[in-house]
């Protein structure tokens, strides 16, 4: 019915972020892309735990230190405009921003994958209600509803904020996922089984799905990168959770306090390079999870 | 088939001419920037950067959606009040009247008006158009913005000759010049309006602006010449009644131009390439002033590094009726654990905290008078931070330490519901003071449960407000009132019914004090007595904790301009959002030339 | 196309829209506060002591209907929209509020118009490039570059931006869409909005070039192998029209329908974007009406929103039968 939501979700699923190339991909490529990708995204929440022992939460109270020291030996990245040492800022900071992008994720790609698959494999009345759902979720812009309830609720926490992306957020992903089906439906195997007389469900579930991990896996990092990209986007405009003090409140607390035009360059230039890092693993991630869930690209074109 | 060598013009090297000529044409138009400025040379120009879009263009002073487009320059340069009222030097300077005199009651009132003012369209100012414009105040219903007090107190009006008119009024009042017809902290809540534009129009919805009418008009040095959401720009009106009868001079700038200063990084750049000829009250801080004058040093601040004091200190409201808030001893363990200097810092950083000792503004008549009674402030220890104390009050109440949290003797932990600004209401600095509050009070064993609102949620949770109950314990707010005359900020805690008064304290014997000081005209002798009975019941019952005295930096530019107020020449109250800035504006001369 | 078809897709428009209304309203109404209380407190925040302020309230808000029940006040603005009238400010009483809206919506709508087709050709071009056999390799070498970009958040990539060009030199303005002394008005202007636009569209364009060029790559090499692009070179067309003529037009198409189910996030990323830059658009109203609580101009603000993301749905939807042939010729068999 919707016809340019379909061709979207078709675009989405078949072609997506892939980078087909004329010549075939040596497996080498691929496990360099995925290393690459699992080491910038992952890397800093690491080395954030191994820290932690070394740097007490102390160090990130308000007041703690006398107010934006430059680096030094006592604080290898100085301290922000509130006294606080912002190496501490920075390990105790990552784990917050990754939280909430990891439940954005995987509340995200349940209730998607659930979706997709169900619409998908069931068809008819159930596919046409759950289409006409999401078709209207696709037009009501994330970002701009998530500002308005923050702003007149008086912000989220942490756990709420990751859920509330994800409710918001999962419409394309089903989409995609269900025209994944539609395709994989009409495959022998799943033939065989529905003449084996198993329940719909297990086919489902225990049949279908396995076969569309890697693709699953694909959407759960572009929701992870989006839920990032929405979360700090609230905190940029002061609307982020309370009390929380993350890379993104960081950037935002430098700016407003003028660190820019004051030089106070050790203040917010490392959450951004963070988040560059971040981003840019996530975006690896989802290159070389495409091009594994998806043959067809990976063997490119003769 | 072999691969032909391209030579000619391929695929690639015409996308990449379509790249080429988007980017030109952009780079043009960068380059071709007609800086055309404005009719008046820059060294004739005076750039205020403070506004708030003017959503609406409503140039009515009685309608509240005037609020943002009149404080662009339209109180302070194109309308003028009946007196001005120097905060700074606690002096009246009668404008549009010449003066006032009470009967012995204090309930009638005459103002005399001053011959010869003049509209701006040339028509003669009036006892008709006061007259009207109060009756109209009176009879608009709901009130008019601003308008609360003076239907509250006056009850009739009437013309006495041209140049004079009459109030009656409801009860003894010797403030009422003072609150409501003079500019009384940042305006004054009584504008006359012109009786031959206003008398066809419908009062309730007018909007009053028409530039090609020349509306609004008002009887002031300006007329507003250009008005957008990014600046309003007024030029001089060189018929100005005050030139005619030589009663004032032309101001030196030719134009004045209200405009953004932009965020803080913004601000500190177009302060130091002199963009801007004054920023402050929100942006820049006081690091960013500091900036700003390293780079700039024509650049000067109101005094110091901290700038001039906003007359609302921040404070904290008890909900006295809630237990145990009820208890003065259990206000002041309270109190002791919070750590003012560190509150004041976040707002002042890197200049020195500026704790607030009571919720009087640090302005030079209530030092003077908190000086005489230094011996309460030393009883009374307001801005002491310690948390043993707060430890020793409440174990003498019976209160048990378990997991570092303060348990009572019902088992319950002691808890505190704290209704608090967040950075929606004033400000990003409010989220780094949330957490500083809830540090502080979680150090000492409280359990606390945050709440912060955007002004809104602070306003519904306000009882004064909302005709509700309050179901906070702690209530963040700025506490309003005087100005030089204590008896504003000490009515504040009265029990009187309609008071802003959202903690409903509620004490008969500083009712009583307070009640007798608002029968008595402002600086009369009786008054440092009563100040002293009624400071040491609010000290020792403390019903509100005053936070920080609120210094905000006020950058003057001298590159173009001279003659502003400072600490050092006190002239005038600097606040170019005050309607008082047009006695700055009419004493500035150029610095070149 | 048949009737049936546009008049479904027409009705799914309504229902969105309507939906959208209501919870948008319900939203706002159920959060604490009131546009009256907010103008009653500002004046208390200005040091005008309000006697009786709770008495000044209840009057206004029986004047603005604000006292009745939630069902008699939602039923009142559907009744409204259904006239097409969207009300008066209460903030900003007398105002109309499709002056507020039309005052911000140029702005807006300027700076994601602008920004959407620059990228969107550029990035389009550039992908086709990218898969085409003959593009030299310097222009390939962009490739990696251009996607690290679509990898960073277009804000990080806006303070980027700002540091460089507006605090560290002085090449372009920090904020604002006019100059503070330009009062030119009508063609005169251009020059002065478009230098006053460059950083923000920047932002933008930068960070999602690199996303329209994968996605038209990846078409354009499902589009490679055709029959009828060799058709065309055995023809012995020019290189350039084989590219432009036949491979684009086919590899864009399901690009477009990408743009727009995309167009809604870009109108949400405006938002930052305009608060970063100062931009006096409809975000920078959304964000003033939702701290003063103006309903009226909170409603049509995102009405707006979610007219122009769902419209762009729409219209591509009746449009896409005549970009792409063979759903007409499906259709109608």
């Amino acid at each position: 019915m919707n016809a340019t939501a379909e061709t979207a979700s078709a675009v989405a699923s078949a072609a997506g972020l892939g980078l087909q190339s004329p010549r075939s991909n040596s497996r080498g490529r691929l496990g360099l892309g995925l290393a690459c990708g699992v080491l910038l995204a992952l890397g800093p929440l690491v080395a954030s735990w191994i820290a932690r022992p070394f740097v007490s939460h102390h160090q990130v109270l308000l007041f703690a230190y006398d107010v934006t020291l430059r680096p030094s030996s006592a604080h290898l990245l100085g301290t922000d405009g509130q006294g606080r040492d912002v190496v501490a800022t920075l390990v105790y900071g990552i784990t917050p921003t990754l939280e909430i992008g990891l439940l954005a994720g995987v509340i995200g790609v349940i209730i998607g994958t659930v979706v997709g698959v169900v619409a998908g494999y069931m068809g008819g009345s159930v596919d046409a209600i759950i289409r006409t759902f999401s078709d209207v979720m696709l037009c009501i812009p994330a970002f701009a509803l998530l500002v308005i309830i923050a702003a007149l609720f008086g912000t989220l926490s942490v756990t709420w904020l990751g859920i509330a992306i994800a409710l918001l957020s999962w419409p394309l992903p089903a989409r995609a996922i269900r025209s994944q089906i539609l395709s994989l439906r009409e495959q022998n195997f799943v033939v065989m089984s529905k003449l084996s007389n198993r329940s719909g469900l297990s086919i489902m579930f225990l049949e279908i799905l396995p076969n569309m991990l890697p693709y699953v896996m694909a959407t759960f990092v572009g929701l992870v990168s989006f839920g990032l990209l929405t979360a700090i986007g609230l905190e940029l405009l002061g609307l982020g959770p309370i009390g929380v003090v993350d890379l993104g409140s960081m950037i935002q607390s430098a700016l407003t306090y003028g660190a820019l035009s004051q030089g106070l360059w050790w203040w917010w230039a490392p959450p951004a390079i963070l988040l560059v890092c971040l981003f840019l693993g996530l975006f690896f991630l989802s290159l070389t999870v495409d091009r594994i869930s998806n043959p067809r690209l990976a063997g490119g074109r003769g | 088939m072999q691969r032909r060598k391209r030579v000619r013009l391929g695929p690639a090297m015409t996308a990449l001419a379509v790249v080429a000529a988007i980017t030109s044409a952009v780079v043009a138009a960068t380059v071709a920037n007609a800086r055309t400025g404005t009719s008046a040379p820059r060294s004739r120009t005076l750039i205020i950067g403070q506004f708030r879009p003017p959503t609406g263009y409503i140039a009515n002073p009685y309608l509240g959606a005037s609020d943002s487009f009149v404080s662009d320059g339209l109180h302070q340069l194109v309308y003028e009040p009946l007196f001005y009222d120097n905060a700074e030097t606690g002096k009246e300077e009668p404008w549009l009247a010449t003066g006032f005199s009470y009967d012995k009651s204090y309930t009638h009132l005459t103002i005399q008006l001053r011959k010869g003012v003049k509209w701006n369209d040339g028509v003669a100012l009036t006892s008709k158009d006061a007259v009207y414009t109060m009756n109209q105040i009176l009879s608009t219903h709901p009130t008019p913005w601003r308008s609360g007090n003076m239907q509250a107190s006056v009850a009739s009006v009437r013309a006495k000759g041209p140049y004079a008119f009459v109030l009656t009024l409801k009860a003894p009042n010797p403030r009422f010049v003072y609150t409501d017809l003079s500019t009384y902290i940042y305006t004054s809540n009584f504008q006359v309006l012109p009786w031959h534009i206003f008398h066809t129009q419908k009062f309730t919805t007018f909007a009053n602006f028409d530039l090609k009418k020349g509306w609004p008009i008002g009887t002031g040095p300006y007329r507003v010449t250009s008005a957008t959401q990014t600046a309003v720009t007024l030029t001089r009106n060189d018929n100005w009644w005050a030139l005619k009868t030589g009663f004032s001079h032309a101001p030196a700038p030719k134009q004045v131009v209200f405009t953004g200063p932009g965020p803080e990084d913004t601000a500190v750049a177009n302060l130091e390439h002199n963009t801007l000829d004054y920023a402050g009250e929100i942006v820049p801080t006081v690091a960013g002033f500091i900036t700003a004058q390293k780079a700039n040093p024509k650049l000067i601040n109101w005094s110091g590094q901290l700038g001039w004091d906003d007359p609302c200190p921040f404070s904290l409201t008890f909900n006295t009726l809630h237990k145990p808030w009820d208890d003065p001893q259990m206000r002041w363990a309270l109190n002791y654990a919070l750590n003012k200097s560190q509150f004041s810092s976040l707002f002042n950083s890197p200049g020195p905290a500026s704790p607030a000792v009571t919720t009087f503004p640090a302005y030079d008549p209530f030092n003077a008078l908190l000086k005489q009674n230094a011996d309460l402030l030393k009883r009374y220890p307001t801005i002491k931070y310690s948390p043993q104390t707060t430890a020793q009050i409440l174990q003498s109440k019976g209160y048990k330490q378990s997991n570092g949290k303060w348990i009572g003797p019902d088992g319950q932990p002691l808890a505190v519901t704290v209704n608090i600004f967040n950075a929606a209401a004033l400000g990003p600095t409010w989220q780094n003071a949330d957490n500083l509050v809830q540090q502080n009070l979680e150090q000492a064993g409280f359990t606390v449960n945050m709440q912060p609102g955007d002004f809104n949620a602070i306003i519904a949770a306000r009882p004064s407000y909302s005709g509700g109950t309050a179901n906070w314990d702690l209530q963040s707010w700025f506490e309003c009132g005087s100005l030089t005359d204590p008896w504003a900020t000490f009515n504040r805690y009265t029990g009187a019914p309609g008071n802003d008064n959202a903690g409903q304290w509620n004490n008969a014997q500083y009712n009583a004090i307070v009640k007798q000081m608002g029968q008595v005209a402002p600086g009369d002798k009786r008054i440092a007595a009563q100040f002293r009975k009624a400071l040491s019941i609010l000290l020792g019952e403390l019903p509100v904790i005053a936070l920080n005295q609120r210094p905000t930096p006020v950058v003057f530019n001298t590159t173009y301009w001279t003659g502003w107020p400072t600490a050092k020449n006190p002239w005038h109250v600097p606040a170019p959002w005050w309607q008082d800035f047009h006695q700055v504006v009419l004493g500035l001369k150029p610095a070149k030339g | 196309m048949s009737f049936s078809y546009v008049a479904r897709r027409v009705g799914f428009f309504l229902f969105v829209v309507w939906l959208a209304a209501t919870v948008i309203f319900v939203i706002v109404h159920l959060a604490p506060g009131d546009p009256i209380s907010y103008q009653v407190g500002r004046m208390a925040a200005q040091g005008q002591g309000v006697q009786d302020g709770a008495l000044l309230i209840a009057q206004y808000k029986k004047q603005f209907g604000l006292d009745q029940s939630l069902l008699h006040q939602y039923f009142a603005y559907m009744d409204q929209l259904a006239h097409g009238n969207l009300g008066y400010s209460i903030t900003n009483f007398p105002t109309k509020t499709t002056l507020l809206v039309g005052q911000a919506l140029p702005w807006t709508l300027g700076l994601l118009l602008t920004t959407i087709v620059i990228s969107f050709v550029i990035g389009s071009l550039l992908g086709g490039l990218m898969a085409w056999r003959t593009t030299p390799r310097f222009v390939r070498s962009l490739l990696p570059g251009l996607m690290a970009f679509a990898a960073v958040p277009y804000y990080i990539v806006a303070l980027g931006l700002l540091y460089v060009f507006a605090y560290r030199t002085q090449l372009l303005p920090a904020n604002g869409a006019r100059g503070v002394l330009n009062d030119s008005t009508g063609l005169a202007a251009i020059p002065d909005i478009l230098r006053h636009s460059i950083l923000p569209a920047l932002s933008i364009i930068v960070a999602v070039i690199g996303f329209w060029m994968l996605g038209t790559r990846s078409t354009m090499i499902s589009v490679l192998g055709s029959d009828y692009l060799l058709l065309a070179e055995a023809k012995g067309l020019s290189e350039t029209r084989i590219f432009m003529r036949y491979a684009m037009r086919t590899a864009l198409v399901p690009q477009i329908t990408v743009l727009a189910v995309w167009i809604g996030g870009v109108l949400s990323g405006a938002i930052l974007v305009e608060t970063i830059f100062a931009y006096p658009g409809l975000g920078e109203l959304l964000v003033t009406s939702i701290n003063g609580r103006d309903y009226p101009v909170i409603e049509a603000v995102g009405l707006a929103i979610v007219v122009s993301t769902a419209g762009a749905l729409l219209v591509l939807d009746l449009l896409f039968p005549l970009l792409d042939p063979r759903v007409r010729y499906e259709r109608n068999s």
